[in-house]
């Protein structure tokens, strides 16, 4: 059995985490996901060994996190803040990054320079600030990473760029099996590219597993009570009412619901997978 | 390319304007003699604070008042401009960056290690500028050249150099390098007699300062592991 690329368990920290479990599976793109202040930068930091974890354990590629550096011959990291040396030019970044990584993509290097257009004699700190994200993509892509892990990737960048950021982040793992795990608030760019995903809630898993999974477990319900004045079965107690209707999310098909709505006087009238929004949603709001 | 080469291109690019502002400072320091070392040799030596040094003969003393006088100043200003820690950005301490840094594949040790590896060598090379600048001059004006007190007071002072940049990169650990320079003051007070006769008054009496050799060393082994402590049980980003 193949261990996990990432492997948290009972992460702890004075802010952030707080007791976190989860794993991301080899070969996934992994969407990392929360509200602000739940823990998630936090989390990346400590599984990069910019930061100390306060208790439970982190590994990346089944070494543990912050024991070694070596680990970032195969680990790529872009950070929420993506601001390059103040002193270095575009092409010097380049040259450093690129001098640290035999197995450096330079063919990709080219693609991406001319497909973000990033002028290689601007000094870092005059890029703009989807520049800087493009360049950090750039520099993160190009060391060819098993393992990429990205804080808030498409932060500042245009829609054209935002799609191809995602474009490439399927790249990675269809060309080369990279497994990626990427934090973000755009709840539709995750549900684009996705194939697992990870909700945080105050420093603890909500939700774990493959999103076709989750989708199937959260249904989008809309009942109809037939009477007025009758009572919501328990089930549905923290249902959405209003007037006749009520709205919530069940793991059952409209099928199995109507069964077991049988004879409580509310019928099932619609029933949809839920979009990763409205999962998102329902978590932060209930769980 | 190795880590190394990489970490000293890296150095190279962080430094660069520094290097140069270095070694226009070690030229400088060659060139030029101070008003108060034109004066007699027995006028200049009471400014000087010292006597007048036996094992240097008549000749070439003003010559090497004119570089050994300076040496105090010298120490402390290539120092500060060299200081840093390879880690966070030089007077950007709290600068984002340091995530890009450690997430390279090179220890922390390597590169605090690497970094001040490189401002020895600077050190040493701004030294060496100086005196070669400084027989020059000494050469073109027809003075004689006092060789042995001059190269010993110059070894001794990027010993001291290393010393303080060592000291002060560590502090930069901990603190901001504009509070590290304010720090830096009260001891460039306090060690000023202490640079004067280890790197100018014992060489130019032929001795050589063996217990001053051994603390600058200290010193610059202690802030060394500090600076690799700190690197380890820090937070960054």
């Amino acid at each position: 059995m193949i261990s996990p690329a990432i492997e948290v368990h009972g992460l702890t920290k004075s802010y952030g985490p707080n007791g976190l479990t989860f794993s991301v599976p080899h070969g996934s793109i992994c969407g990392f996901l929360g509200p602000n202040g739940s823990g998630k930068t936090t989390t990346l930091r400590i599984l990069m060994g910019l930061a100390h974890a306060g208790g439970g354990s982190a590994s990346i590629l089944g070494v543990p996190a912050g024991t070694s550096h070596e680990i970032f011959r195969k680990v790529a990291f872009v950070p929420e803040v993506k601001d390059l040396y103040p002193f270095a030019r575009v092409e010097e970044m380049i040259r450093l990054t690129r001098g640290f990584y035999p197995n450096w993509d330079h063919s990709l290097e080219r693609r991406l320079i001319d497909e973000f257009e990033i002028s290689l004699r601007m000094k870092c700190p005059k890029l703009s600030k989807g520049t800087k994200a493009k360049l950090y993509l750039l520099l993160a892509l190009c060391r060819r990473p098993e393992l990429l892990v990205l804080d808030e990737p498409t932060e500042g960048l245009d829609p054209i760029a935002i799609e191809q950021t995602l474009r490439l982040l399927v790249e990675q793992v269809a060309e080369r099996g990279a497994t990626v795990f990427f934090s973000s608030h755009q709840l539709p760019e995750v549900e684009q590219v996705a194939d697992y995903v990870v909700m945080i809630k105050r420093g603890h898993c909500v939700v774990e597993g493959e999103l076709d999974g989750i989708k199937q477990c959260y249904r989008r319900v809309r009942c109809v009570v037939e009477r007025t004045d009758a009572d919501l079965p328990r089930s549905l107690a923290n249902w959405r009412r209003e007037g006749r209707f009520v709205t919530g999310f069940s793991a059952d098909d409209a099928d199995t619901l109507s069964q077991r709505l049988a004879g409580t006087g509310v019928a099932v009238l619609e029933s949809e997978p839920a979009t990763l929004k409205e999962i998102f949603f329902e978590q932060m709001e209930h769980a | 390319m190795t880590g190394s080469t990489m970490l000293s291109y890296k150095y190279w690019l962080e430094f660069r304007l520094r290097l140069l502002v270095v070694a226009a400072y070690a030229i400088w320091t060659g060139v030029i003699t101070p008003e108060w070392a034109k004066l007699s040799p027995a006028v200049a030596n009471e400014l000087l604070g010292t006597r007048l040094p036996q094992s240097i003969e008549p000749e070439s003393l003003s010559a090497w008042v004119a570089l050994a006088g300076q040496m105090s100043f010298f120490t402390w200003a290539i120092a500060l401009c060299l200081m840093g820690n390879g880690l966070r950005t030089a007077f950007l301490p709290r600068h984002p960056s340091i995530s890009y840094t450690l997430t390279l594949p090179v220890s922390r040790s390597r590169l605090i290690s690497t970094h001040q590896a490189l401002n020895c060598a600077s050190a040493l090379i701004a030294a060496a500028l100086t005196l070669a600048v400084r027989f020059a001059a000494t050469w073109w004006s027809g003075d004689r050249i006092p060789f042995i007190p001059l190269g010993v007071s110059i070894a001794l002072s990027t010993l001291f150099v290393i010393a303080w940049n060592t000291l002060l990169s560590a502090l930069s650990m901990v603190m901001h390098e504009l509070w590290t320079i304010l720090v830096a003051l009260p001891i460039f007070v306090i060690s000023n007699r202490w640079i004067w006769v280890t790197v100018t008054a014992l060489p130019a009496y032929g001795e050589f300062p063996w217990l001053s050799v051994a603390a600058l060393l200290s010193i610059t082994a202690l802030a060394l592991a500090f600076s690799l402590h700190q690197s380890r049980e820090q937070e960054f980003g």
